[in-house]
């Protein structure tokens, strides 16, 4: 890496531990730590939101998953992120802020009761614990492609900096840092891009060489591709997959479901503050692919042999031939903000959720506040340690992007089905929830056992179905109305 | 389970329906009452009425996937 690069990175590591460190001072009891508070602004929601989301997972394995999918990659973005957020900004968020709750397990066991409050509690930190692997081997590989690291060396040391300040600062250190680097973020992506696209010649040479790169890429450009592409070969993600299992499932329980997420609105300062910060995000979300979708299908011109020998390496050589010293320190710079905006969030959001729902609710109540302010610390640091402990695990799958999609889909259609019940239908106790949610995961494990032949989009379609089936089957067979709500002013 | 029988269906067909979804989706967000969009507003100016910022974004997609 050359100096001026180094020194680049340097600064920017230098300034998000200060800032972390300094919010860290004005952290004194757990909703401060929790929930900032209670008194962020829309627009840092919004691309505190978006920047978690689209982590280095989008730079690394979303550029990979373009470069052997194409454009439909972008689905993640436009169909798998902006029609749930307008929805839940619409009508979801405003009703978790108003109940005045920490998180998506307490928001449900109000109606189905604490046996799903705490196996969904459990198996969000799981799954949670199991995405910082996954963010964690992003990070080394596109430090073992750019940098020339040692795999471990980039991991352990971006776990002690996201560490350092994700443990002493909370939600309120995670969303200001997360602002910052979202601005770098975007900056660097939408560079490379640009850059990229010159270097294809524009539009034209694109999809010219698209056409000339054979049967296998001329399905490139098509955002919704058949199940069965022209070369005969099965597509990445088919539209009846990215419609049903990600546009109607997955998307939604992701946006109105995870813990990750719906953190951040609850600490809005207000109702307005909590709707627009996921209306602000979709507006953001919708340029997301120009950064990282879109060098994929570039790199299919520029890198195709690199490519296709190792697609996870492909965004880090991009930057490596094609950007100028400086700008290149900046994207690196981008790189480690997209890491750790997503493995702060997921700690912490981790952390709220074994300290609230799994250690305050079933083993140590009635405390002082400071007591949950500790464990909330040290669990933090248990997580990153397990993200870490993960990363074997996860580099066993073709991509990044899928490792973590598949992740989600084990329980993201249970989970829906809960939310929906919750909402609308207002019936439904602990067994009718615990058959749902218990149900559904067992459906989406067993598909999973039959991967070869089933494809992952549609089995959280399939486990939604069964979900929701057995929580209406459930309440149908005798569950009583739930009482009355309390809300908050 | 993998939607077999939606094979037969080749562009434009996927992409009219996601259009179709889009607008939908833009006429539901108008539908919302007001005093619900505008609840713990500071004010009631124009532009905090989030309906009218779904509706570019929604005229956005149902272009993407018309044309792509």
């Amino acid at each position: 890496m050359h100096p001026i690069d180094t020194v680049v990175v340097a600064l920017y590591l230098l300034a998000t531990l200060g800032l972390g460190l300094w919010l860290a001072r004005r952290v004194h009891d757990s909703e401060q730590f929790f929930l900032a508070g209670r008194r962020l602004p829309f627009w840092a929601i919004g691309m505190s939101l978006v920047v978690s989301d689209i982590g280095a997972l989008e730079m690394v394995g979303g550029t990979a998953g373009a470069f052997e999918h194409g454009i439909s990659q972008a689905n993640f973005e436009w169909i798998g992120c902006v029609p749930a957020m307008i929805v839940g900004g619409l009508l979801f968020i405003p009703l978790y802020w108003r109940t005045g709750v920490y998180s998506i397990p307490e928001f449900l066991g109000r109606q189905y009761g604490g046996g799903v409050r705490a196996l969904l509690a459990v198996v969000s930190v799981v799954f949670m614990g199991a995405a910082l692997g996954v963010f964690f081997q992003a990070s080394a590989a596109m430090m073992e492609t750019v940098l020339g690291w040692d795999a471990w060396f980039s991991i352990v040391l971006t776990a002690i900096v996201v560490a350092v300040y994700t443990v002493g600062g909370g939600l309120g250190a995670v969303v200001i840092t997360d602002v910052i680097q979202c601005i770098v973020l975007f900056v660097g992506g939408l560079v490379l891009a640009v850059v990229g696209y010159q270097e294809v010649g524009g539009w034209e040479g694109l999809t010219q060489a698209l056409d000339a790169a054979g049967a296998s890429k001329q399905e490139h450009l098509e955002l919704l591709p058949p199940r069965v592409g022209a070369d005969g070969q099965e597509s990445g993600y088919p539209w009846s997959g990215v419609l049903l299992g990600l546009g109607l499932v997955l998307s939604p329980a992701y946006w109105l479901g995870n813990q990750a997420i719906v953190q951040r609105t609850l600490g809005a300062r207000d109702a307005w503050h909590a709707r627009a910060s996921m209306i602000f995000g979709a507006a953001l979300k919708t340029i997301v692919p120009i950064a990282f979708v879109l060098p994929g299908l570039l790199a299919v011109v520029l890198l195709p042999e690199i490519g296709a020998e190792n697609p996870n390496g492909v965004y880090g050589e991009l930057v490596k031939r094609f950007l100028p010293v400086g700008l290149r320190g900046i994207l690196y710079a981008a790189f480690l903000a997209a890491l750790m905006s997503s493995v702060d969030s997921y700690t912490n959001s981790a952390a709220t959720l074994f300290t609230r729902d799994l250690y305050r609710e079933l083993w140590v109540r009635g405390r002082e506040e400071r007591h949950y302010l500790r464990v909330g610390r040290l669990t933090s640091l248990v997580l990153i340690a397990f993200g870490v402990a993960m990363v074997p695990v996860v580099a066993s799958f073709a991509t990044l992007y899928e490792a973590f999609q598949s992740y989600l889909s084990y329980f993201q259609g249970p989970t829906l089905a809960l939310i929906l019940g919750a909402v609308f239908l207002r019936r439904g106790g602990p067994r009718a929830g615990l058959l749902c949610l218990v149900g559904g995961i067992a459906t989406a494990a067993i598909l999973h056992a039959r991967a070869e032949s089933i494809h992952w989009l549609n089995i959280a379609w399939w486990s939604f179905v069964v979900s929701a089936a057995l929580l209406v089957m459930g309440t149908w067979l005798g569950e009583a109305r739930r009482p009355k709500e309390e809300t908050r002013s | 389970m993998n939607f077999e029988w939606l094979d037969g269906l080749r562009a434009p067909v996927p992409g009219l329906l996601h259009a179709l979804a889009w607008i939908a989706l833009a006429i539901w967000a108008l539908t919302r009452p007001i005093d619900s969009v505008l609840e713990g507003a500071p004010d009631r100016r124009r532009w905090r009425d989030l309906r009218l910022w779904v509706l570019p974004l929604a005229a956005i997609q149902v272009a993407l996937y018309l044309l792509f």
